[in-house]
């Protein structure tokens, strides 16, 4: 980090600007795949960039310019680009388009540094390591059973360091998190059905370790979804697996509460603050001190300290999470979440561990339960509709349940849909333990993708299948 | 920074290389309501190195690879160290061999016209605000990307290509609350050109959607009966299916089965699919140069598409990898809509996965035909498989065009 010369072109833009801060980030990542396809081990686009990122403010408007180089002879260079941001208010007034004015912003002093503990840095060790060990968990696999077309096995693991400078702000912090996965494929006719299984955390490469696991259960899973049934739509029991049950607290209800979509008239939560949403039973969290997982940081890419937001606590919900910017315009305090794909990107307001917190119930108490309905298992995708709470996700499986046994019929794929409140309050059930993974990235609509983490207990609650 | 890494390059002989710079420019602008919330503009450059390694492994020849990010902020020594990691690493892809595309040494120039990125994200916004007119309905948030990207790619055999690629991207929101109901629908838009006059129509329909969401009724729980009518963008996505299945990746480990001359659905008796696959960009990002090709003619397919890699390991000519499509299919819109079918105009997010054929999503807002009258509806799923889908399709006469799909506006799929 060129912290003299960002220091020295920051000088310049505060006698310029009414305010600016800067985001210097330096970010590697790297992807590795083992499959038919061959074997793969590459930076990637994605995981990568190094560059930073100027917002200022200039008495009314704010603006912000990314950029890649910073050197002793271009600092007047990126100032008169920062300038030229501004025109685009002049061509806009031109054609009667407004710009909204916000007060200057007004930070409390902070100072902090801090480097994650990384017991197996992938950087810095041999790409063989993974490389074999990635090997190895396809070759398991594709001796379990004859009908597994292939195992495409992956890892991925990113190292940042961020520096983050205001007049009142100078932070910095470096993090690693990694992710290990498989595809298990299996072929019937000309269709490939695949079951997918992944493992996160901050301590890098032994991460790998786990995958041996689950890998049975996935070849499984992967051989079962050779004869499914179509499901007929309707509402049923259901029993989420952990991995469900984060997409539902992720898609369903956490992209309802970012608060960027209350400031656009987006969101039906924020009618809901301090009312029932849930079941008594549910109590939920957001944030970067939430839970130690790939989307843990300090600070966020606005210098905002993370937290540990409790949005529902027994069903009532609290609060939602908040970008600076969306915050200043609600005239609220910002909780940490304003977050940036890369220093090429604006922040918007963004999840990182989103988790329901664990129950009483047992999970063999949950099945005993259900006189007909189903396990959702393997979550596969979900997108989010914070305007009218409506569900949409998408899980591999249906396990179905009869008299409190599974019947060995699977049913497959399912989507989930109804109101979102309904569901939550139809929670009768949760397991004790909460189990986050990591194992995606998430979308502001269909892009801006950001690392995050989710996940819960098994949960029984009504679910309309389709 | 080309030059920079070739010197590295010679300095560790290495001699089968691609270098991709790409520099990125974007003017962009961030609407709330009928006001910008945020301006922004950037310049940002990279490298992606791909470096690759002939040896030999128990009596195979394989070539590995390895691709590394390069940024201007890095000096040499932190390129050199990265570099000598890398090609370490490209001994552990023990691929098959196969040769790097080929050029002929000399570089052509940028053929495009340079316009203002803040002038065209100033005019596109002009132009979808001009749609904003409508008392009942209107632009809840809007996001505007101008963008250039100047790419110059080179290898260690003879490729040196560049180009220039602007356009204009972005999403818009719109919101009613006709009836007491408060609802939205999101769209989003990609044009090569500024094309004003297209977004600003975009946007009217888009307004007319959003209405009829606000005072669509429930949908009955079951559609399983109803032929399904897909619309616009979500053509292209559900015909996604065939690029996919008919790239070299898919084909070499198994995926998909697909050939030239194999009819993709000889039991089709519906219209036969008829897609040509359309140069997104000049070339491809290894310099392998791209041209619009026929993919599948009247359900046969013609061409394969793919990398280097996997086309020559099917022993094909790699042509590049490719995403537009455009559908030479057109039928009657009669046919397309006879009574009864359910209709769908806007889908939370529409899945279509090509290996299983599995295809649907929720939707936001479909229109239900039957008895002689259309119903707008909302709040329920659709799920079909394409392998039975493509047996028994219908294309529509109206046209769509857009960047990335042109073609009909409208596949029926019967029961």
């Amino acid at each position: 980090m060129k912290e003299k010369l960002i220091k020295k072109l920051m000088e310049k833009l505060w006698e310029r600007y009414e305010y600016a801060s800067i985001l210097a980030s330096d970010v590697r990542g790297k992807r590795y795949s083992v499959s038919k396809r061959g074997v793969a081990c590459a930076m990637s686009g994605l995981l990568s960039g190094c560059g930073y990122v100027i917002k200022v403010h200039n008495g009314h408007a704010f603006a912000e310019y990314s950029f890649g180089e910073l050197t002793e002879n271009n600092i007047e260079e990126i100032i008169t680009e920062v300038d030229r941001v501004y025109e685009m208010e002049e061509l806009l007034d031109k054609e009667g388009i407004e710009v909204v004015s916000y007060d200057v912003p007004k930070e409390e002093p902070i100072r902090s540094f801090s480097e994650n503990e990384m017991h197996g840095n992938p950087d810095e060790c041999d790409d063989s390591v993974i490389v074999d060990k990635l090997r190895a968990v396809r070759e398991h696999a594709l001796a379990m059973d004859e009908r597994v077309l292939d195992c495409q096995a992956g890892a991925q693991y990113q190292i940042y360091t961020k520096y983050f400078l205001s007049k009142s702000r100078e932070l910095k912090e470096k993090v690693l998190w990694m992710t290990g996965n498989y595809f298990i494929m299996a072929k019937s006719g000309e269709a490939v059905r695949s079951y997918y299984k992944a493992y996160s955390n901050r301590d890098g490469i032994s991460v790998l370790d786990k995958m041996e696991d689950g890998l049975a259960d996935a070849v499984k899973g992967a051989i079962e979804l050779l004869d499914t049934k179509t499901i007929k739509p309707g509402e049923y029991d259901c029993i989420c697996t952990p991995e469900v049950t984060g997409m539902i607290a992720h898609e369903a209800f956490g992209h309802g509460v970012e608060m960027d979509m209350f400031y656009k008239d987006r969101a039906l939560a924020v009618n809901y603050i301090g009312k029932q949403v849930a079941s008594e039973l549910v109590t939920m969290h957001d944030g970067a001190k939430s839970a130690i997982e790939v989307a843990s940081y300090d600070f966020d890419d606005e210098g905002t300290p993370g937290q540990d937001t409790v949005i529902i606590d027994h069903g009532i919900l609290k609060k939602g999470i908040c970008d600076t910017q969306s915050a200043m315009a609600l005239k609220v305090a910002p909780t940490g979440n304003g977050r940036r794909e890369s220093y090429e990107r604006k922040a918007y307001t963004r999840m990182t561990n989103t988790f329901f917190e664990g129950g009483k119930d047992s999970l063999d108490d949950m099945i005993a339960s259900i006189k007909y309905g189903f396990l959702l298992e393997n979550a596969t995708c979900g997108m989010e509709d914070p305007k009218n709470w409506g569900i949409q996700c998408m899980v591999n499986m249906a396990r179905e349940i009869v008299d409190g046994q599974f019947t060995g019929v699977i049913y497959s794929p399912i989507v989930l849909s109804g109101y979102v409140p309904d569901l939550l309050k139809s929670i009768t059930m949760m397991s004790p333990v909460t189990e986050l993974c990591g194992s995606g990235f998430c979308g502001k609509g269909y892009k801006e993708w950001v690392k995050v983490s989710d996940g819960g207990p098994y949960i029984k609650a009504r679910i309309k299948l389709g | 920074m080309t030059d920079r890494i070739v010197k590295i390059l010679q300095s560790e002989k290495i001699d089968k290389y691609c270098i991709y710079e790409e520099r990125r420019e974007s003017a962009e602008l961030f609407f709330v309501k009928k006001k910008a919330d945020l301006m922004r503009g950037k310049d940002t450059r990279d490298v992606k190195l791909t470096l690759y390694r002939e040896f030999n492994k128990e009596g195979k020849l394989c070539l590995g690879s390895v691709d590394v990010f390069l940024y201007s902020e890095m000096d040499d020594e932190t390129m050199q160290k990265l570099i000598r990691k890398a090609y370490k690493s490209a001994l552990y892809a023990d691929n098959p061999y196969y040769e790097l595309p080929a050029g002929s040494g000399e570089c052509e120039d940028y053929p495009d016209e340079i316009r203002s990125l803040n002038i065209t994200a100033v005019k596109m916004a002009k132009a979808l605000y001009l749609a904003d007119i409508d008392e009942d309905a209107w632009i809840n948030s809007a996001e505007i990307f101008a963008l250039r990207n100047t790419v110059h790619i080179t290898n260690s055999n003879g490729v040196d290509v560049k180009y220039v690629k602007e356009s204009v991207k972005g999403e818009f929101v719109v919101q009613s609350r006709l009836k007491g109901n408060d609802v939205e629908l999101i769209k989003q838009f990609e044009y090569d050109r500024p094309d004003e006059e297209a977004l600003r129509r975009k946007c009217e329909d888009a307004i007319q959607s959003v209405k009829d969401r606000a005072i669509a009724v429930k949908a009955p729980e079951d559609l399983s009966t109803y032929p399904l009518v897909l619309c616009d963008e979500t053509v292209g996505e559900f015909l996604a299916f065939y690029t996919e299945r008919c790239n070299a990746s898919y084909i070499y480990p198994g995926y998909s089965d697909y050939e030239c001359g194999k009819d993709v659905c000889p039991d089709a008796a519906g219209d036969k699919a008829s897609i040509d696959i359309i140069a997104d960009v000049p070339y491809s990002s290894e310099g392998i140069e791209k041209d619009d090709h026929t993919l599948i003619e009247n359900g046969i397919i013609k061409t394969l598409h793919g990398n280097q890699a996997y086309s020559s390991y099917l022993g094909i000519e790699s042509i590049g990898e490719y995403n537009r499509i455009r559908c030479n299919n057109r039928g009657t819109d009669e046919e397309v809509l006879k009574e009864p079918y359910i209709m769908v105009k806007s889908f939370s997010d529409f899945q279509m996965d090509a290996m299983d054929g599995s295809f649907g999503g929720e939707f936001r807002l479909a229109y239900l035909c039957e008895n002689g009258k259309v119903t707008p509806v909302t709040g329920q799923s659709v799920s079909k498989n394409m392998f039975d889908a493509q047996k028994n399709m219908i294309f529509s006469a109206t046209g769509y065009n857009e960047a990335a799909y042109s073609g009909p506006a409208m596949v029926r799929i019967e029961r």
